[in-house]
């Protein structure tokens, strides 16, 4: 007879979810469910095209801006550089703000939120997991500030219009955004030293990390030849070491990676289409993933000197890349995070960001649209088709959440299998399952 | 006095709204003090089993639509256990944009299906899905609202200063509730509940918080966003883009039409409208600049998609003509 244990919702999933364990032969078998359809199609198709970028913030504030870029193609026009840095600032913007919401929530998998205590000074001993998150909220809190500046709304975003941005930042918003910049980048350096002192340098919360890892899986990421023009931007795919094993302009993403359904999953599986659907299993070689720790599996440094500090960091403790670790994943978080600080201080010069120039009319409407953006969780890939007035008539998105979706079926199971040698309690097994998906 | 127990639950939706309940003026880690949050899968990892076990709810805050049947399902399980049940957000209030999926009227798959996995046993079953997506008051009664997509942060503070019998002084009260209509202002003063079905909002439009200068001209050519217009603060409305304010509930103060943007709709229609795309087609039809037949018909092939833009966040429960027709399914 079936045995069936749930984790019915599953934990800080951004889409409602479930973890159904089944043992019916001795073997369990560990499905990790998303419980909602999409419907993308039926949301967006008939829809004004330029309406796109508000409607898909449904499913994470970056797809705004990868929807502003495929506009950007359709209506065949390359938004001023003021535009392009507002982006881009808002991008980091939801980098900083996503990162601070998992580690957020990866401390309060240590201590329950909802405790009230002092708050002493960093760096201090007093200072626990609590103050931490206390102080991560407080910050997350100016990166929202910061988003809300740029994008009008900090978690739904509105700006950014096909050819730029709907208007130009007014002198205070400038200085503001400076000062919110120069804070986080002071913080995230806290941020980052507290992890080292009181996570990665405590021998078992390394282990329960750090045994969490998956066999070597090839990874996908986006690169920008030329900002300018996205024209250039080729997907590249990585092996199982990290290398790069080929690449392919972004019009040929979806003629390189497919979807496929499976019964008891309303989100679909992205994987390899000249591999086909081997179904979700450590063999198959059709299945990769995407993110923070995909990213940094292929990058030789990160862009700016204090990320690629810590990133040093991370390959003194855990050995050079590439990691399928849970641990290496939340520690790519953390390189990420003060990597897109230090690159809003960088933007945050007023001749990048300060003007009158902010978009370029669009004079036609064209037929087709596309394009891709390396968002805090990984990929996005939006192509819409659309007819003479504008209206879509065909929409294929490729998120983040379907290019992981294998992912966290098969770290579900690896952590259940952990869980299971270790002869975990129930509300152990779960939190480490809850904990392992967090980061991807 | 005992904390309030509440419960907190997303169906149907992008989390967002629950986000905004950990980021109330930033201090969620002050939710302890007032209130035992019982039931928060989303935050505290809360499963339906810890639910069940519970004794009565004082609040439930419903966030997203009602697609699924475990949405149906915990929706009659939050109202069976809850002394007050608020929808929160766009999606519960009213629908939200999951609701425009109602429109379709063919489905076809999103995606194209690989081959199947082998599996040697059954795999666990998915939720069914429903035939129209619902807002939570067309599924169980619903007590409160706190509209928009996402409630701004402030609604969201007043309506937590307004249930957890906080008592502070009226300098203390947030912009929010100084905002909100008499009857919950003072409610929230004087500590009691506000009155049943009650909306955390305004009950003007929004161009009545807009800050947009309004002439009161005509237009004579509708616009697209995407097209050219003033980057002043002339009404948009008047510059001929479809521009919701009219015909949306006040209480976000204008975030949209602040930045340049025309107003969606997100906090649903106004108590003194009946139906949100009728007064769309009446406030936009009145200001034509044209009597003639021929001009008219060239202003009116420049709109496009207006079910989708009128009741972009609440085709399921403010459309009129839907709700009858559904009625009748």
């Amino acid at each position: 007879m079936t045995q069936t244990k749930t984790i019915d919702p599953v934990r800080w999933q951004a889409l409602p979810a479930r973890v159904a364990i089944l043992n019916s032969s001795g073997t369990p078998r560990v499905y990790y469910q998303v419980t909602v359809p999409l419907k993308i199609s039926a949301m967006c198709e008939g829809r004004p095209v330029e309406e796109i970028p508000r409607i898909l913030t449904i499913l994470s504030p970056a797809h705004h801006l990868v929807s502003a870029k495929a506009l950007d193609r359709l209506f065949d026009v390359t938004p001023p550089p003021l535009a392009i840095n507002m982006r881009e600032a808002l991008l980091q913007s939801q980098f900083l703000t996503g990162n601070f919401r998992k580690l957020y929530f990866l401390l309060t998998a240590f201590e329950n939120p909802f405790t009230d205590s002092a708050s002493p000074r960093r760096g201090t001993s007093q200072y626990t997991f609590s103050h931490i998150s206390k102080d991560i909220m407080r910050h997350r809190a100016l990166a929202q500030e910061s988003a809300i500046i740029l994008g009008g709304r900090h978690e739904h975003p509105l700006t950014s219009l096909p050819g730029g941005v709907s208007g130009y930042l007014k002198n205070n918003s400038y200085e503001r955004l400076e000062e919110i910049a120069g804070i986080l980048v002071q913080f995230v350096g806290d941020l980052a030293g507290f992890f080292r002192k009181n996570l990665w340098a405590s021998s078992k919360v390394m282990k329960k990390f750090s045994e969490i890892s998956l066999k070597p899986m090839a990874g996908v990421l986006l690169d920008i030849r030329n900002s300018e023009n996205p024209q250039d931007d080729e997907l590249v795919v990585t092996d199982s070491s990290g290398k790069e094993s080929r690449r392919f302009p972004v019009e040929k993403a979806l003629d390189n990676i497919d979807l496929a359904k499976e019964s008891w999953s309303y989100l679909p599986f992205a994987f390899f289409r000249d591999k086909g659907w081997q179904g979700v299993q450590l063999r198959a070689d059709s299945l990769f993933f995407t993110g923070p720790l995909a990213r940094m599996n292929h990058k030789k440094a990160m862009d700016t000197e204090r990320a690629e500090e810590e990133r040093c960091n991370m390959v003194e403790n855990l050995g050079p890349f590439p990691h399928f670790s849970v641990c290496a994943a939340f520690w790519a978080l953390i390189v990420e995070t003060i990597q897109s600080a230090e690159k809003m201080t960088r933007l945050c010069v007023r001749e990048k960001l300060t003007g009158p120039f902010t978009r370029q009319i669009p004079k036609n409407i064209g037929s087709e649209g596309f394009a891709a953006l390396e968002s805090p969780q990984g990929i996005i890939y939006h192509h819409y088709q659309v007819d003479s007035k504008g209206l879509v008539k065909n929409i294929r998105i490729l998120d983040t959440s379907m290019q992981n979706n294998a992912l966290r079926c098969l770290i579900a199971q690896k952590a259940y299998e952990v869980s299971m040698t270790g002869k975990d309690s129930w509300e152990k097994t779960k939190n480490r399952i809850e904990v392992s998906l967090l980061p991807f | 006095m005992s904390k309030k127990k509440i419960a907190i639950y997303t169906a149907t939706g992008c989390r967002v709204c629950e986000n905004v309940i950990l980021d109330i003026h930033y201090q969620v880690n002050s939710l302890s003090r007032l209130f035992d949050i019982v039931f928060w899968p989303y935050v505290l990892g809360s499963q339906w089993n810890d639910f069940e076990k519970a004794p009565l709810m004082d609040i439930c805050f419903y966030a997203g639509a009602v697609s699924t049947e475990s949405d149906r399902e915990a929706a009659i399980r939050f109202r069976e256990k809850s002394q007050i049940l608020i929808a929160i957000g766009a999606c519960a209030s009213f629908g939200g944009m999951p609701g425009l999926v109602n429109l379709r009227t063919k489905a076809t798959p999103e995606t194209s299906a690989g081959e199947k996995a082998d599996l040697s046993e059954s795999p666990p079953p998915l939720p069914g899905v429903e035939h129209l997506v619902s807002a939570l008051s067309q599924v169980v009664d619903v007590d409160y609202d706190i509209p928009g997509c996402p409630p701004t942060q402030n609604l969201v503070w007043a309506a937590i200063q307004a249930f957890s019998g906080w008592k502070g002084s009226t300098s203390n009260l947030s912009y929010a509730s100084s905002r909100l209509p008499e009857p919950i202002s003072q409610a929230i003063v004087s500590g009691v509940f506000p009155p049943k079905k009650s909306t955390f909002a305004g009950e003007k439009a929004v161009c009545a918080s807009c800050s947009r200068l309004k002439e009161e001209k005509k237009f004579s050519n509708a616009k697209r966003p995407y097209e050219t217009y003033e980057s002043t603060g002339r009404c948009l409305l008047e510059q001929g883009l479809v521009c919701q304010g009219i015909a949306t509930r006040e209480g976000c103060g204008g975030i949209c039409t602040g930045v340049g943007l025309p107003c969606r709709g997100c906090f649903g229609k106004p108590p003194a409208v009946y139906d949100p795309g009728a007064k769309m087609v009446s406030a936009i039809s009145s200001t034509f600049d044209s009597e003639k037949a021929g001009e008219i018909k060239k202003i009116v092939e420049k709109f496009h998609d207006l079910t989708g833009t009128f009741y972009r966040y609440n085709l399921p429960s403010q459309c009129e003509l839907l709700r009858a027709l559904r009625g009748n399914l």
